[in-house]
């Protein structure tokens, strides 16, 4: 018993003696965990208060756009959506009334013209859903906004310049759905309003052209009278127009031209005519004049109606050619 | 005993390494109560007069900083809008070189009060901006007109030509000048109207209409509608609503409104052959009283 007591006594003891020393260490492991646990406490409540406002600045620095913003941008000037929706189809309803005042177009005619007219819009308002997606997606995040701005703005464009121009299937419409006859009365519709847009390019031009070679007014009367039925229109009009106009001038012959300016004046002429000279190139890419015949230079709509994999780009391109 | 004794160890152990936590997590709410006061205290009005004495004069210092600042800036505003005023000049002075004739004896004046017109619209608009930016509150009426500096510069160069031109170079200029404000509204008005025509398919007849109101109810300041051209397709002039509006169809109207239509303000460009190729001579000094 002893020995077992003793055993287990001494058994015990020794085994008590250990417990206590475990005990002793536990605690004072305890203790100095806790320890450095204090002392690493004040840090890692700084840590967190310092990581928290810079994670959250990572995101988005306080950057937030509201979508309204979205459709301010793409409908400039209307305001929303729904208001840019009903302008589009306003500018729509005044290119239909004038095809059927000019051409009295038939019931399937309008049909067809109304329904290629859907096309454009459903077209153009699901690239608008498209982006307004992504646009939704980055509207926190500054630098995924700059990227989508990129894809915003040639909406914004397209909207500005219209849906149903001459690429549009409308566009295209228009030219297989008239009759000859409608096409002609049209045609000459459209024709009277380029001259008339020119008229008025010659004019602002010549106005600019008086700040430096100040004319008589029967000089400038002369000068606007050459250009308006020597020169032909631009095929398409934009901000280039004036230099259009200086171009056109510089194309006349100096036989024609020279006589209407005294000497001082001539001489003065002579740096609008050689911009207008010198803008020749940024004049075809615009799509106003025709490249020289013999040169291989594809317009800008050519290539965009390409990048586009319209097949009938080539044809689209003959057919404007041909107007 | 020494079990007590663990314990208690474990326990001092545990409040020594719970306490600055403890004080830790106190710190917010006490620098939240202090800046609470702080606030208050900011917020109550200074109670000692020398506090407040010395408040005000730093904000009179402040202010004649400022005030010294704005001065200074605006002798730089007032250097650009003369660059950009003076193309203006350049274009009246082309324009009464090639009609009037004049005699070598009458330039150097008309260029001279050419130049302090000139000045007097850079110094107009300068003073302008200043007022603006010391925040001087000015009546709507003025605000609304600001100096136009190309209407400044004819008028200044209408009264020396009117002193200065025989009666006959004087009838040559007025005949030739009205001429050409007629010119230059014939091409605003056309300018416009042919970008309505282009964006609203407007029939001849509402064309004609559309221009002949604009005409009747012409504004000077409407010649800056020129400049159109050089913003591209984007944007329109404000054109007076009851102008167009009454002439447009429903549709054409919807579009009409939603065009965005912007103020082109105060316009710069004009002619760029600088006058100073010595034909326009020297205007002489005030003492010698003799004509060049």
């Amino acid at each position: 018993m002893n020995t077992g007591q003793g055993n287990l006594g001494r058994g015990m003891k020794p085994m008590r003696k250990t417990s206590m020393k475990q005990t002793t260490r536990m605690w004072l492991g305890l203790f100095v965990v806790l320890i450095i646990l204090s002392r690493l406490a004040p840090f890692a409540v700084a840590d967190e208060e310092d990581d928290a406002p810079a994670e959250a600045a990572q995101v988005n620095q306080g950057f937030f756009v509201q979508e309204e913003n979205f459709d301010q941008w793409v409908f400039q000037g209307s305001g929303n959506a729904a208001a840019g929706r009903t302008r589009i189809k306003s500018s729509l309803q005044v290119k239909l009334a004038e095809l059927q005042r000019v051409c009295n177009l038939t019931d399937a005619q309008s049909r067809k013209l109304s329904l290629a007219a859907q096309g454009d819009l459903k077209r153009f308002f699901d690239e608008v859903e498209v982006v307004r997606q992504k646009f939704l997606k980055v509207r926190n995040d500054q630098n995924a906004f700059n990227n989508i701005w990129q894809e915003i703005h040639p909406l914004q464009q397209q909207q500005q310049a219209g849906l149903f121009g001459d690429t549009s299937l409308f566009g295209k419409t228009i030219r297989k759905t008239l009759t000859e006859e409608q096409r002609a009365k049209y045609q000459s519709v459209l024709e009277d309003r380029r001259r008339f847009r020119y008229r008025a390019a010659i004019d602002v031009s010549l106005h600019t052209l008086t700040n430096t070679v100040a004319l008589r007014n029967e000089q400038h009367e002369a000068v606007f009278k050459l250009l308006a039925e020597d020169t032909q229109p631009p095929q398409i009009f934009g901000q280039y127009d004036q230099y259009f106009v200086f171009y056109s001038l510089a194309k006349l012959p100096n036989a024609k031209l020279k006589p209407l300016f005294d000497d001082r004046q001539w001489k003065l002429l002579q740096q609008h005519l050689q911009q207008g000279r010198g803008m020749e190139s940024t004049l075809i890419q615009q799509g106003m004049i025709d490249p020289p015949k013999g040169r291989i230079l594809k317009s800008v709509r050519t290539l965009l109606l390409e990048a586009d994999g319209h097949s009938e780009a080539p044809a689209a391109a003959k057919a404007d050619a041909a107007q | 005993m020494k079990t007590t004794l663990h314990i208690t160890a474990g326990f001092a152990g545990l409040a020594v390494c719970l306490v600055p936590i403890l004080v830790r997590a106190e710190e917010p709410k006490a620098a939240v109560e202090n800046a609470a006061v702080k606030k208050e205290a900011e917020a109550k009005p200074a109670q000692a007069e020398p506090k407040a004495v010395k408040k005000e004069e730093a904000k009179e210092a402040d202010e004649n900083a400022r005030d010294a600042q704005v001065n200074v800036q605006m002798k730089q505003w007032e250097a650009q809008f003369i660059q950009q005023y003076r193309p203006l000049l350049i274009t009246e002075l082309n324009f009464i070189r090639q009609i009037c004739d004049l005699a070598p004896e009458q330039r150097p004046k008309i260029k001279a009060a050419g130049e302090a017109s000139v000045k007097d619209a850079a110094l107009k608009m300068a003073e302008l901006q200043g007022g603006r930016v010391r925040g001087v509150r000015i009546a709507k009426v003025v605000q609304n007109e600001q100096p136009d500096p190309r209407r400044m510069i004819r008028e200044a160069l209408a009264k020396v030509l009117q002193e200065t031109l025989t009666p006959d170079q004087m009838a040559k200029y007025t005949g030739e000048a009205t001429q050409r404000t007629v010119r230059r509204k014939r091409a605003a008005i056309r300018c416009v109207v042919a970008r309505l025509d282009a964006t609203l398919c407007l029939a001849p007849e509402q064309r004609d209409k559309i221009a002949a109101s604009i005409t009747v109810g012409w504004q000077d300041k409407w010649e800056l509608w020129l400049m159109l051209s050089s913003y591209g397709d984007q944007y329109f002039p404000v054109v007076p609503d009851q102008l167009v509006a009454s002439h447009l169809n429903v549709d054409q109207k919807s579009v009409w409104s939603g065009l965005q239509k912007v103020d082109f303000g105060v316009s710069s460009g004009g002619g760029n052959a600088d006058p100073d190729d010595g034909w326009w001579g020297q205007e002489p000094t005030k003492s010698d009283g003799t004509i060049q």
